[in-house]
């Protein structure tokens, strides 16, 4: 079968989606969606035209050991919490474009910290996560747009005292970036109080702190 | 996290958090258990497929794609999956027990260009959709419900889902 004919694809990708597509002919073409970005997005945009139509069922609540099972086979360490961050950034003079929230966990054996950067309701524009075992800080961009050329943003932290310390530039456009901190700037980051992101020139701020305006801010929340 | 979407949820998912992931489930359960039944028209069985489909999202939340993707949808998509996997290597379903010919779902309120859609189908294309859809039926399943060939039946459900995209897009 030549699957670059689009209306072939179109409609095997409808008919996977459907569920009608089945035996070797369902095999052949899950492997063609793992190849091809063209047919993962057929199959995308079917499973979004047909799935209101589950909107026509009522909501049935599964039994509360459904949730347990799950928990256990997902978590299969027993839950240890710790709290790192507490309290709530404050930027004098900042200009607070978003809510911004930052939440702790603590997975299994590696002490983790995730801000979570989003305008409201929508997307998340960051994820941002610390590893401190391995010193490394992750940051995906969710949903955040390159600025323009000469234009970038950066992230920084809010030490309890002193001024802001960079954690460099932040990536944009679905990408992701990983950096290693020294354990002296880990340690400010345990008990900062808050992130911030500002724009600057391209390459960073010229000076120590944020020479452009500060554009979000996390708001530090325990939970 | 009442306000949260499901979009962001599930990026937290993906970096693993549990609480995230648990709001999700609250969120979503109820929806795609109500299509593991309908599908499976089994409690234990569906409930089995749910938690199979929570395992399998929280494995590869990651792999979502944000850009093109909505959350429910794709989700929905993996509990389908998973029941048709189950229905395939069970014994054929009862079709005594499908929807009669005239099933007419009344699709909620964000889905009512969908709705609209569907009612410009002929009614035997609507109809072996629903019974792909809501029932997990095959062609050959279709075939002997209505009790047509299987050619008619594959002719159907194609002309359906092409005039349905074509509708969708106007």
């Amino acid at each position: 079968m030549n699957y670059e004919n689009p209306e072939l694809l179109e409609r095997l990708a409808a008919e996977y989606v459907l569920g009608t597509l089945h035996g070797a002919a369902r095999r052949r073409f899950e492997g063609l969606m793992l190849a091809s970005p063209n047919v993962r997005a057929a199959v995308i945009e079917w499973e979004n035209r047909l799935s209101g139509l589950a909107s026509a069922l009522p909501d049935q609540q599964p039994s509360e050991r459904i949730w347990q099972d799950i928990e256990r086979r997902v978590f299969p360490e027993k839950d240890r919490t710790t709290y790192f961050w507490r309290g709530r950034a404050i930027l004098a003079g900042a200009l607070i474009l978003a809510l911004v929230t930052l939440f702790v966990f603590a997975p299994q054996t590696v002490e983790r910290e995730v801000a979570f950067v989003s305008e409201g309701n929508a997307t998340p524009l960051w994820v941002v996560s610390v590893n401190f075992d391995t010193g490394e800080l992750y940051t995906r961009a969710v949903s955040a747009k390159a600025l323009d050329l000469d234009r970038v943003y950066q992230l920084w932290m809010l030490p309890q005292e002193g001024a802001p310390r960079s954690l460099g530039i932040m990536p944009v456009d679905g990408r992701t970036q990983t950096q290693r901190f020294s354990p002296a700037l880990l340690d400010l980051l345990k008990t900062a109080t808050g992130l911030a992101v500002s724009i600057e020139p391209p390459g960073g701020s010229p000076i120590p702190t944020p020479s452009g305006p500060v554009v979000y801010q996390a708001e530090l929340i325990e939970i | 996290m009442v306000d949260v979407s499901d979009a962001a949820l599930l990026a937290r998912v993906a970096l693993g958090d549990r609480g995230a992931f648990q709001t999700l489930y609250r969120r979503t359960s109820p929806r795609l258990l109500a299509i593991a039944l309908s599908m499976l028209q089994d409690r234990t069985q569906a409930e089995d497929v749910l938690q199979e489909a929570y395992v399998k999202v929280w494995y590869s939340a990651d792999m979502f794609d944000a850009a093109k993707g909505e959350v429910v949808p794709w989700m929905i998509a993996i509990v389908r999956h998973l029941a048709i996997d189950r229905l395939r290597k069970t014994k054929p379903p009862d079709i005594d027990r499908m929807p009669e010919d005239g099933y007419s779902p009344q699709l909620g309120e964000d889905s009512q260009r969908l709705q609209e859609c569907l009612e410009t189908l002929e009614s035997e294309q609507r109809q072996s959709i629903f019974a792909a859809f809501f029932q997990g039926l095959t062609h050959h399943e279709i075939a002997a419900r209505f009790e047509v060939p299987i050619g008619t039946i594959k002719s159907r459900v194609r002309r359906g889902l092409k005039a349905l995209k074509g509708c969708l897009e106007t």
